[in-house]
């Protein structure tokens, strides 16, 4: 129905447009067109060659001659590929934790600073440093952190009595905990800032109405705080899911998928397949890949929305 | 014990324990600066020592002088200014055309901004390298500069801004004969302060802290920046923790620095990004 009047505005517009609206649509296209031109050629182009690519085997020693439509083979190939397995198996245990421990923290220590702390504001900064910090410095901090011969870490914990200590980025039972650890330290800042932001509009006469209630600390939490901040930790949550399946960085710092496969996830397997196997149609394909899961992500936002907010 | 001691009380335990969380957010950053001041042997010492037991002050101009820090500064220096300077007008402009002009087509080039959103960089990271190998832009800051600029998230996000302004204020100054160029510069961008601050924080710390795009775009030696330029760095040190711990800490402290006279700037930017969505 919206889109019947704009069309018929449109039309009429088209009819008799007036010499200040003619103006206004000159001015419209110089302040756009510039930008346009090159969202196009840099953003928008890449994007749709992306989508052809994955169907196509390509040595790109051959030139453009040596591109070849190979239809859905790619795609079929990726049913036999152990690596991408891995990438995928590693990629849902990642989302797994990362996401819940994530939101858990920054939900809880959102509550507290919001009402209960002092010094709120320096806690507050202490709390995002890790979060504008590039991954690549704080990655090699890390690495030294949770070496395994010798590393603070690991001397606390066997200062705490703890024998049989992790190996951590050197080894694959224990390499990955290490990545979601430092990645959950490094974002966790983030979701708590939205999470206060959003906290902030809730009115204090709730809380107080519940405390005449007889209700504590604990109960209003789980009885005002979550209920009311529920599109936000949705929101929130859709958002880490998708940026963990666009992890990359510190994986190829520190670990570049191993030991073995176990840290190897799809962003770093199409990392592998384009620039150390020059295997370029595949690694498009799984870039292709990656591309319908966040879009599902996504649609599976844009769906819930509304049902959530209401 | 009254209610209001109780109180007290309870916020001071409180603090105290999201105190503990905050130092755990920053002791990493702390370790780091006491490593770099760290002789090589006493950087692994258990029980672990913040202020170090001898200061070595060789660190910082071993790193500075005796590798290619210098050239990484200048690097991520130039292709960061030029993309914000770059982003700030095309970015602007472009919002202002589709928050506050009407023209054909509008709705249509706009949705394929929209569509560009969706689609995360790691996803064309291969076909913009091969695309950008046929425009001769890689190895050259054109291929992380260009992307930068022309940002559809960035126009996305001033058009909000631009948005929220009234319409009486525009109208006014256009009775007043200004034309849409003198509105644009005289009326919408001083009342947008607060979005311009928060484009540049934004494109400031995403360029400066971008790690993909130079990694494979624009990898030469001597046009490294400063997160590739690290990686380096770390690979010929290997196992010398202080000197690195020391390039790790000149590596992040421009943006920290930055982050802590503009925190409030910064906080509510990035919070009122994730609201949005």
């Amino acid at each position: 129905m919206k889109e019947k009047t704009n069309g018929i505005k449109i039309i009429t517009a088209r009819k008799k447009l007036t010499k200040r609206e003619l103006r206004e649509e000159r001015a419209g296209y110089l302040f756009v067109i510039p930008n346009f031109i090159g969202i196009l050629i840099f953003v928008a182009l890449p994007i749709l060659l992306s989508l052809l690519l994955g169907f196509t085997k390509w040595n790109p020693m051959q030139g453009l001659q040596g591109i070849e439509f190979v239809g859905m083979d790619n795609f079929t190939d990726m049913f036999s590929d152990e690596r991408l397995k891995a990438a995928l198996i590693n990629n849902l245990v990642y989302t797994g934790l990362y996401v819940p421990i994530s939101i858990c923290i920054a939900m809880v220590m959102a509550a507290l600073l919001n009402r209960f702390v002092f010094f709120k504001i320096p806690l507050r900064l202490m709390c995002f440093m890790p979060y504008i910090s590039a991954m690549v410095s704080v990655a090699y901090i890390w690495l030294i952190l949770l070496n395994p011969e010798g590393g603070p870490i690991n001397s606390i914990l066997s200062a705490l009595g703890m024998s049989n200590l992790p190996g951590w980025f050197t080894s694959s039972a224990s390499a990955l905990g290490g990545i979601i650890i430092m990645s959950i330290w490094h974002d966790v800042g983030y979701y708590m800032i939205i999470f206060l932001s959003t906290m902030q509009g809730i009115s204090s006469e709730i809380y107080e109405s519940a405390k005449v209630d007889g209700a504590g600390g604990i109960q209003s939490f789980f009885k005002i705080t979550v209920p009311m901040m529920g599109p936000n930790i949705f929101f929130v949550s859709i958002l880490a899911t998708m940026n963990s399946f666009k992890v990359f960085d510190q994986i190829n710092v520190l670990t570049e998928g191993g030991p073995g496969y176990s840290t190897n996830v799809l962003v770093y397997c199409i990392y592998h397949y384009a620039f150390k196997e020059h295997n370029i149609g595949y690694a498009s394909a799984v870039a292709v890949l990656l591309f319908a899961i966040i879009f599902v992500i996504s649609m599976f936002q844009v769906k819930l929305k509304d049902k959530v907010t209401v | 014990m009254n209610s209001k001691c109780k109180t007290f009380l309870l916020r001071l335990v409180i603090t105290a324990l999201v105190g503990i969380f905050a130092l755990l957010c920053i002791f990493p950053f702390i370790w780091m600066v006491s490593a770099s001041f760290k002789n090589e042997i006493d950087v692994m010492e258990f029980p672990i020592r913040i202020i170090p037991k001898v200061v070595n002050w060789n660190n910082y101009p071993t790193v500075w002088f005796k590798s290619d820090f210098p050239l990484y500064y200048k690097n991520s220096l130039i292709v960061t200014s030029v993309t914000l300077i770059g982003t700030m007008i095309l970015s602007t402009t472009a919002a202002y055309g589709f928050a506050r002009l009407k023209f054909r087509g509008k709705n249509i080039i706009f949705a394929v901004y929209l569509a560009t959103l969706m689609v995360p960089v790691q996803v064309v990271l291969l076909p913009k390298y091969i695309y950008f190998g046929q425009l001769h832009l890689n190895n050259t800051f054109y291929a992380l500069i260009l992307p930068g600029i022309f940002s559809a998230f960035n126009t996305f996000l001033m058009r909000q801004y631009f948005e929220g302004i009234p319409y009486e204020l525009t109208e006014a100054a256009q009775l007043d004969g200004a034309n849409h160029f003198r509105t644009f510069f005289q009326v919408i961008l001083p009342l947008t302060k607060s979005g311009l601050v928060t484009l540049l924080l934004f494109s400031f710390s995403w360029t400066w802290n971008d790690y993909i795009n130079p990694l494979i775009y624009c990898n030469k030696e001597s046009l490294l920046t400063l997160t590739v330029g690290l990686q380096r760095f770390q690979q010929a040190q290997s196992t010398h923790y202080a000197l690195i711990m020391a390039g790790c800490t000149l590596a992040l402290a421009p943006l920290i620095i930055l982050f802590l006279f503009t925190q409030k700037y910064f906080i509510e930017s990035f919070a009122s990004s994730g609201v949005k969505g």
